[in-house]
């Protein structure tokens, strides 16, 4: 800071733009806080990577993909179209700007109304409430601050074999920015941003390469959840290679080792989708007093505060890095911040992973519920026996309540089509502490996906309608 | 990165959800070792030294000397020294007498519901009642929700609010009224006389008395007196009144039995897991000869001898203090003639025997001095009638009259 220089005075500072930081804004405004929103894109960046280059192209994308490949089936159900399907990247990449162009000036003008001022700017911590604001060759500002809610968010983690140049060696949220459909691509990492990315793109008529260092792919999830996703990628001609690390590229052939041997897999592009790594790294944490565990986690308790002024909310901080945990945690922080006693205490966090089948999970698996000490059980309802699964001429996969034995529902596990859609009031039932014999006796519309929660719930209730009770109760299928 | 261990106390069966801190063996700052004493606890059982769960330096004392504690309270913080692991909650086995304390990562909720094992079950609650609770300053893992599968309600938070004390029990100093007055805490043992007594006064007693002839048994003592004292074994009255009540309780069970008021249900026994009333300098206590249907009068002998060296010294364990199904009380030593005993819950019947001295018997009409042996049972109403009594304390003066049946195998 320059002598004499007066840093500007802000009441409540919110670093990042995104779906953590701009909730954050809007809600401390609401609280009457007057409030500073910095985000090294500035407007541009408002809804973070979510909206801009993450959840929401993703699923633009998916959705294409999706149409596009189940033209083939619908064919055999009447469809006719005269000419073979095919894809224009450039027209894709139009709409989704469109979509990505209208949620982000939407952000600006919730901004706007709430009197949120946004500036741009990368924000490193100067004093424990004080920082200086840089972008390019502008001069820096000073800012000085009551309040601060950190909401730096996350960025692809990459891997020193493969060096990102955005060309050939790409990150997730490049192959979302692609003009051209790619002939051959590998995706290394199979998670949920690789399955989702690798579906898509073969659905599109791409050659995909899945390359997965675990012996199965998604394997941060319970392998009977997988097994349909697996199945699917499997026909739609996605190669999986799992127990495979990645030795080098070439700029051609992409070199691997699987169990020790090592092949070559010649590709257009590379993409790397290993996770995502916290932005904690430029923030001059260590000036307030506050320092990162060894994966860049700011450890926060139920207030999320770091400091008694200083709160940090979303992917820098324990739990899921999810938009919709972000989002929540806002709330949260900026009550905590304006002096109410809130505190960032889930049940039950959803999670969806637009994989085909879509896998949507809330609250508790069986062995998470087992290892907490609940005397826990499961029952399964396939949606082979879902009307409307039968409608979409598309029957793989189960919806699974996990349960006490007093029947209160702790958690569920969908698998099939539309998950994404009704998870949510498995969600809502646990955090209500609902049980089967509520989901059971609420009446759900006929005929839609969401049957198959009081069916599974009827499962365990031991008094199941669309399928045998003995078939489906506890088949030893818990994980 | 060092974890801090919560350590709470843990269930230690039998029933008893409760123990009270007696000592602490270490101090804020102390660097411990695993499995090094910390703590000295009382159940209403008996005195217990708690072992560290893991290395690691002291940080915090949860609770003082005199603290009542609940299964499940925080005992103390320890900062590890080396690896925790999560699964390091180690819950004692009913009976065992040793390890009765669990401990918890400092960060995990670890609510007591119950019924339920120490684990990270969360109350039942929705976001809004959280959140109230929340706001209010309510923890909710202290709240017992009157909900559907014991929810907690909006009413229970606002109920919990208003009535918000200090959750730990108020600490007892004693107070000095003026010279003259001594002011003692109820503490340990005490504090747990006090409070089974008062349990006791819940038991409808019914009690029934009888005068016997001792003279043939005092012989019988005095003739196996020698042999005892050459195998070193000393031998008094009780082994034989331990026996009388055992031939007798093998003819009417129904005085070999436990009572369940919640369950309404008798528990009856074919084995009989004899307790005797034993005076200590900390007060009383009541060992429990497990399997005294299987034991001669020598082995009674002996088994009593040994367990009242174990519990004069409070080194007795929690098994060898528990499980009674029947008690016996001699009141012989205290140099009164007779007293009323009180069952010992969930027991259903106490033999009480007096002081044995001579007095003037009409034996084929004549005035006669003899030796005589004051006997009363108490039992539990609710469990035998009077005519029931009278048949077991007959029983019991038959067996004493003819004393050599007591020598008889089983």
């Amino acid at each position: 800071m320059v002598v004499g220089e007066m840093p500007s005075s802000v009441d409540l500072l919110v670093i990042g733009g995104g779906p953590g930081g701009y909730v954050a804004a809007i809600a401390a405004a609401q609280l009457g806080r007057s409030v500073v929103l910095v985000d090294s894109n500035g407007e541009a960046g408002l809804g973070g990577v979510c909206v801009n280059v993450g959840c929401i192209p993703s699923k633009a994308l998916i959705e294409l993909a999706h149409a596009t490949h189940s033209i083939t089936d619908w064919a055999a159900r009447g469809m006719k179209i005269s000419a073979q399907p095919s894809v224009d990247m450039k027209d894709f990449q139009t709409w989704k700007n469109e979509v990505v162009t209208g949620l982000n000036g939407g952000v600006r003008q919730l901004l706007k109304t709430a009197g949120v001022e946004v500036r741009q700017g990368f924000f490193r911590f100067t004093r424990k409430d004080q920082g200086v604001l840089e972008f390019g060759e502008a001069p820096p500002t000073h800012i000085q601050f009551n309040n601060a809610i950190i909401a730096t968010g996350s960025r692809p983690t990459m891997i020193a074999e493969l060096p990102h140049d955005g060309s050939r060696i790409l990150d997730s949220s490049d192959v979302l920015s692609l003009e051209v459909l790619p002939k051959t691509i590998a995706i290394v990492g199979a998670g949920y941003i690789g399955v989702e990315l690798g579906t898509a793109l073969a659905q599109l008529g791409s050659t995909v390469f899945m390359i997965e260092a675990a012996d199965r792919i998604l394997p941060a999830l319970p392998a009977t959840l997988v097994a349909p996703v697996a199945r699917r990628l499997a026909e739609i001609g996605v190669e999986v290679r799992t127990k495979t690390t990645v030795v080098s590229d070439d700029g051609k052939c992409l070199t691997v080792t699987t169990d020790g041997v090592a092949s070559q897999i010649a590709v257009d592009y590379v993409v790397v989708a290993i996770g995502r790594t916290p932005n904690t790294d430029d923030l001059g944490l260590e000036v307030i007093g506050v320092k990162p565990n060894a994966r860049g986690i700011l450890e926060v308790g139920a207030d999320l505060l770091v400091t008694p002024k200083i709160a940090a909310i979303g992917d820098i901080t324990p739990g899921p890095a999810l938009a919709h945990k972000a989002s929540a945690e806002a709330h949260v922080a900026a009550e905590v911040l304006s002096g109410h006693a809130a505190r960032f205490d889930p049940t039950a966090i959803p999670a969806v992973i637009f994989s085909d089948p879509e896998i949507a999970m809330t609250g508790l698996t069986l062995e998470e519920a087992s290892a907490a000490g609940y005397s826990a059980q499961f029952a399964m309802f396939p949606m082979a026996a879902s009307g409307r699964a039968f409608t979409l001429g598309d029957k793989a996969g189960f919806a699974q309540l996990v349960h006490t034995t007093d029947g209160v529902v702790l958690g569920a596990q969908i698998v099939g089509p539309r998950a994404s859609e009704y998870i949510a009031e498995v969600t809502l039932a646990i955090e209500m502490g609902a049980s089967l014999q509520d989901l059971a006796d609420t009446i759900h519309p006929h005929p839609s996906m969401s049957e198959t929660l009081p069916e599974a719930a009827r499962v365990g209730l031991g008094f199941p309608i669309h399928v045998s009770p003995k078939r489906q109760r506890n088949n030893s299928e818990g994980k | 990165m060092s974890q801090i261990v919560d350590y709470k106390l843990a269930d230690v069966g039998e029933g008893i959800a409760e123990a009270e801190v007696i000592e602490w063996l270490v101090a804020v700052g102390d660097l411990v070792s695993e499995d090094q004493p910390v703590i000295v606890v009382e159940t209403d059982k008996s005195q217990i030294e708690i072992p560290a769960p893991v290395s690691g330096k002291v940080i915090e004392l949860c609770v003082v000397a005199g603290d009542v504690l609940a299964v499940g309270s925080s005992l103390m913080k320890i900062e590890a020294s080396g690896e925790v692991s999560n699964d390091i909650s180690a819950h004692a086995s009913p009976a065992t007498p040793s390890p009765i304390a669990v401990t918890t990562n400092d960060k995990s909720d670890s609510p007591s519901t119950p019924g339920s094992r120490a684990t990270n079950v969360r109350p039942l609650a929705s976001p809004s009642t959280r959140r109230l609770a929340a706001s209010l300053g309510v923890v909710l893992e202290d709240v017992l929700g009157s909900g559907p599968n014991g929810q907690i309600t909006f009413e229970d938070i606002q109920a919990a609010s208003a009535t918000a004390e200090p959750t730990t029990s108020p600490k007892v100093t004693p107070i000095v009224f003026g010279p003259g007055v001594t002011v003692i805490p109820l503490r340990g043992l005490r504090r747990q006389i006090a409070a089974s007594m008062s349990q006791a006064l819940t038991i409808p007693h019914i009690l029934e008395f009888k005068e016997i002839d001792a003279t043939a048994l005092l012989a019988l003592r005095s003739d196996l007196t020698k042999d005892f004292e050459a195998q070193g074994q000393k031998l008094s009255v009780t082994p034989f009144l331990m026996r009388a009540c055992v031939l007798a309780l093998a003819k009417h069970k129904t005085f070999n039995a436990r009572f369940d008021s919640e369950a309404a249900e008798i528990a009856q026994f074919e084995n009989v897991n004899l307790g005797f009333a034993t005076a200590t300098d900390d007060g009383l206590i009541v060992p429990v000869i497990q399997n005294a249907q299987n034991l001669s009068v020598k082995e009674l002998a002996q088994e009593t001898d040994n367990l009242v060296a174990l519990a004069k010294s409070r080194k007795a364990s929690l098994a060898q203090l528990s499980g009674g199904t029947f008690t016996l009380t001699n009141f012989g030593s205290f140099g009164t003639w007779l007293g009323t005993p009180i069952i010992h819950a969930p027991e259903v019947a106490i033999a009480g025997f007096g002081r044995i001295t001579e007095k003037v018997l009409a034996v084929d009409g004549i005035p006669t001095v003899r030796m005589v042996l004051p006997i009363v049972v108490a039992a539990d109403h609710r469990v035998n009638d009077g005519a029931h009594l009278g048949a077991f304390v007959s029983e019991i003066a038959d067996l004493l009259l003819r004393p050599l049946s007591l020598l008889e195998n089983k």
